[in-house]
């Protein structure tokens, strides 16, 4: 025989036993055999094996009856749809260590946790599927570093929820460009309110914020939680969930911060303990203020005074946001450098440019000017009439703006901190705090900030934060377990300083992390701009406009602060509703300890279940048609300050008004399809 | 120009809450003994680690032959047993967050080296898993 032959003839059979194994591993399994169970179930029971494993849910069989056995290649999501009135019985093993099932509203925590430990298989059910919509199936077992991020997906046809939300999404659209449309000439949004102007509660308040005191408190109660983020994120339990540092900042933090954006602005720099160590060394003074600096007092790079450096960091931590999150030892390592950099930036110049330059949070500027707050001169014609404006310059009893701002004519919260110096520094108490519709002033800062020079440094934040919003929904709660796997670089345990070698990566994973990083990257920073850059130049060739291509896109980007804030507050509630009970019980535990520091008073943590859990979709939907709404009336009015005409400003809304309702369908087909 | 009394005494506080704070692991061995062992003053409290710590803290118990020892064992990380085959006994599957600390009873005749390890797989750390208990003879 030909050696060729004799080649073939074992090549041949090895391809044919390789093509066909995994058909053979499914069926000679014998927990995937029905035979094996001598269980009979009805005709119309549906017989799901799920194979629980780190990351996520496999469908592994699906057994119709007691006859029918289908095998689906489910490698990738863990995905079941049923139909309303099914019957479904779960077998549930772990092909790993020790995991979880539950699923909302049909195997609630609240009923207790069902542990599935290695070597059984365990059933649930038959479950009638009598409620149509999403549910997830969560494993609620601490089971390893990605524990948190392992969710599957129930649907339960006909998922009426997801098809009216989608429809209301598109409602929502249409009535904002109808409601525009009848009132073409108005200027939406203009309306403000004088918050120390209202009698009483207006004079304590500004008593209150004119007090240095008031800032020191809140930095110096947020300077000790913030140490004690360190201490536990370096020394506690390797855990995140039972951690500190991960709960109080990945879940009661981060859900916070959202909020406080939209309803107080800066609020959280006022508060924000990373750059006080640094300011008040500068400073030589915590509450007085002092005349002299231990600074050097140079002068902040001009190239530098940007959001480049704070939208990469942003994008930066995002790209780690999984490790982050679930590891104590990174939570604490990052945090250190947040403390660290501040100081040194301040030796350098004692001002706040840290926070208006380097801070990876500085997006809670580019959001700050969809808030419904700001610190804005209460007459602006005094400002202009007084002579010596201590707001900029400084007085005996409070400093010039620390953020480099003249406060008597900002009309642009980006880059106010709302530290309240100029409160206390104004002698003529022409500083105040005025309530206002959300985005009131983005029209003329965006007019501002693509007159001369185009500011993309905000542009490209509002890229970042918009699609970063989106693709936050789609891992913490999303089913691709893949993803997930790569963006945590295949790492099982959790860490903290004396564990921080089970985190070294292997050549393999780094090359999963990088396909990771690319498409968020990708996505964040070439295709989702490269995406509103062709409905720009859409918008303005059916605006028929002379404006340049590049000034209507910069312009229009600055519509994604309300919108992308309100995704993003979209995200918190999920992440809040879920995740409640463990920043609680961080602060009972903080270092994972197992202890109970109230235990005397009789008070016990809390089990995690989620809260309102048929609710959750109801709950994040809002956030995104009102994001939708804000985003289509202030491209309008930005448009209406770009075109001058109200016309061009309501065709190039329209056009601009697709690629809104485009994102706005995605997300709602993330959290509810 | 001098500081006042207000920044003194913001000083003062700054100082006492940074060094309290940063001070805290000094006290971590008193407070974890006074919270966990509050449960079972009378049980040598034992804490699971899966792959980490060692496995076991602590990793070395010592007893006396013929005296009866409580442990309560404390899962920290992942859902673990604590097993001693010698005795064939086990705590089963603690589960963190789900169930309680397992408490046993321990009671060894024999003077010598006893091993005990965690039965429940959990990753490949798991074999690795493994704590003494020194079973020391004679008389108190
Ligand atoms: S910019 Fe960053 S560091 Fe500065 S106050 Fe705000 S959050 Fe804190
Ligand atoms: S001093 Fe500057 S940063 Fe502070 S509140 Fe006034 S304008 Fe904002």
């Amino acid at each position: 025989m030909k050696p060729s032959v004799i080649l073939l003839l074992l090549i041949l059979p090895t391809i044919l036993l390789v093509s066909s194994a995994p058909t053979l591993a499914s069926s000679i399994e014998p927990w995937l055999n029905p035979r094996a169970y001598n269980i009979s179930y009805g005709d119309d029971v549906l017989v799901y094996y799920v194979e629980d494993f780190q990351f996520g849910f496999r469908v592994r069989a699906i057994q119709k009856g007691n006859v029918e056995i289908i095998y689906p290649q489910t490698e990738f999501s863990a995905r079941m749809v049923f139909q309303k009135g099914d019957s479904v019985v779960f077998r549930v093993k772990t092909i790993d260590v020790v995991h979880g099932f539950n699923i909302f509203h049909y195997l609630p925590t609240s009923e207790g946790t069902n542990v599935i430990v290695p070597g059984e298989v365990y059933e649930f059910g038959p479950i009638l599927m009598n409620v149509p919509g999403k549910f997830k199936i969560r494993d609620p077992v601490p089971c390893d570093a990605l524990n948190p991020f392992e969710y599957g997906d129930i649907v339960v046809e006909p998922n009426n929820i997801y098809y009216n939300l989608l429809l209301m999404t598109i409602a929502t659209a249409i009535a904002t460009l109808l409601y525009i449309t009848l009132a073409l000439n108005r200027t939406f949004i203009s309306r403000e309110l004088d918050l120390l102007g209202i009698p009483l509660i207006g004079g304590f308040l500004r008593g209150l914020l004119k007090w240095r005191g008031s800032t020191f408190l809140l930095q110096l109660l947020n300077l000790a939680v913030f140490l004690l983020i360190i201490i536990a994120g370096l020394i506690g339990n390797p855990t995140g969930g039972m951690n500190f540092s991960i709960t109080v900042v990945w879940v009661l933090w981060f859900a916070a911060v959202e909020f406080m954006i939209f309803f107080g602005g800066r609020v959280w720099c006022t508060m924000c303990p990373m750059p006080v160590l640094g300011e008040w060394i500068a400073r030589r003074r915590i509450v007085e203020v002092s005349r002299k600096w231990f600074s050097l007092n140079r002068k902040w790079p001009e190239r530098l005074d940007n959001m480049w450096i704070s939208a990469m960091g942003f994008l930066g931590i995002s790209l780690f946001i999984v490790w982050i999150t679930t590891r104590p030892i990174a939570t604490a390592i990052l945090f250190v450098f947040m403390i660290l950099i501040p100081i040194f930036l301040h030796l350098y110049n004692p001002k706040r440019y840290f926070c208006r330059s380097v801070c990876p949070a500085n997006y809670i500027g580019y959001h700050a000017n969809a808030s419904i707050l700001a610190v804005r001169a209460k007459d602006r014609e005094t400002c202009v009439r007084h002579r010596t404006k201590e707001c900029a310059s400084g007085s005996p009893t409070g400093y010039g703006c620390p953020w480099e701002l003249y406060p008597g004519g900002n009309n642009d919260s980006t880059y106010c901190g709302q530290c309240f110096e100029c409160f206390r520094s104004c002698p003529l108490d022409n500083m105040t705090l005025k309530l206002r519709m959300p985005g009131r002033d983005i029209p003329k800062v965006a007019l501002q900030k693509t007159t001369r020079k185009i500011r993309y440094d905000e542009v490209w934040m509002g890229f970042i934060r918009f699609s970063l919003a989106i693709f936050y929904e789609l891992i913490f709660f999303g089913t691709y377990n893949k993803l997930k796997d790569w963006a945590d670089m295949n790492r099982t345990w959790g860490a903290n300083w004396a564990s921080v070698g089970v985190l070294t990566p292997t050549v393999g994973d780094l090359a999963d992390w990088f396909k990771w990083a690319i498409l968020v990257s990708g996505i964040s920073l070439i295709l989702f701009p490269a995406i509103f850059y062709t409905f720009s130049w859409a918008a303005k060739k059916v605006a028929k406009s002379e404006i340049s291509t590049n000034r209507i896109f910069a312009a229009f980007s600055y519509s994604l602060a309300p919108y992308g804030q309100l995704l993003w507050m979209s995200f918190a509630v999920a992440l809040f509703l879920v995740n409640w009970a463990r920043p609680l019980n961080s602060f009972l535990d903080p270092f994972g300890f197992n202890w109970d520091v109230l235990a005397n008073v009789g008070l016990d943590k809390f089990q995690w279940h989620p809260l309102f859990e048929d609710q959750i979709i109801m709950l994040e939907a809002p956030f995104v048609f009102a994001g939708l709404f804000l985003g289509i009336i202030t491209t309008y009015n930005i448009g209406r300050e770009l075109f001058r005409d109200a016309k061009k400003a309501l065709k190039s809304t329209a056009v601009m008004t697709i690629l809104y309702v485009l994102c706005a369908l995605i997300v709602i087909w993330i959290i509810a399809g | 120009m001098r500081r006042g009394l207000w920044e003194w005494l913001a000083l003062i506080i700054v100082l006492l809450t940074v060094g309290g704070v940063l001070l805290t692991p000094l006290f971590i061995p008193f407070l974890d003994q006074y919270f966990i062992k509050a449960e079972h003053p009378d049980a040598i409290v034992v804490k699971g680690y899966v792959g980490q710590h060692g496995g076991y803290e602590p990793k070395i118990i010592k007893v006396r032959a013929n005296e009866t020892v409580r442990i309560a064992f404390y899962a920290m990380d992942l859902p673990q047993s604590l097993s001693i085959d010698a005795l064939n006994l086990d705590t089963g599957v603690v589960v963190p967050e789900v169930t309680e600390e397992k408490v046993i009873e321990v009671k060894f005749t024999t003077p010598g080296i006893y091993v005990f390890r965690n039965t429940v797989p959990n990753g490949p750390m798991s074999p690795f898993q493994i704590g003494y208990i020194v079973v020391e003879g004679g008389q108190k």
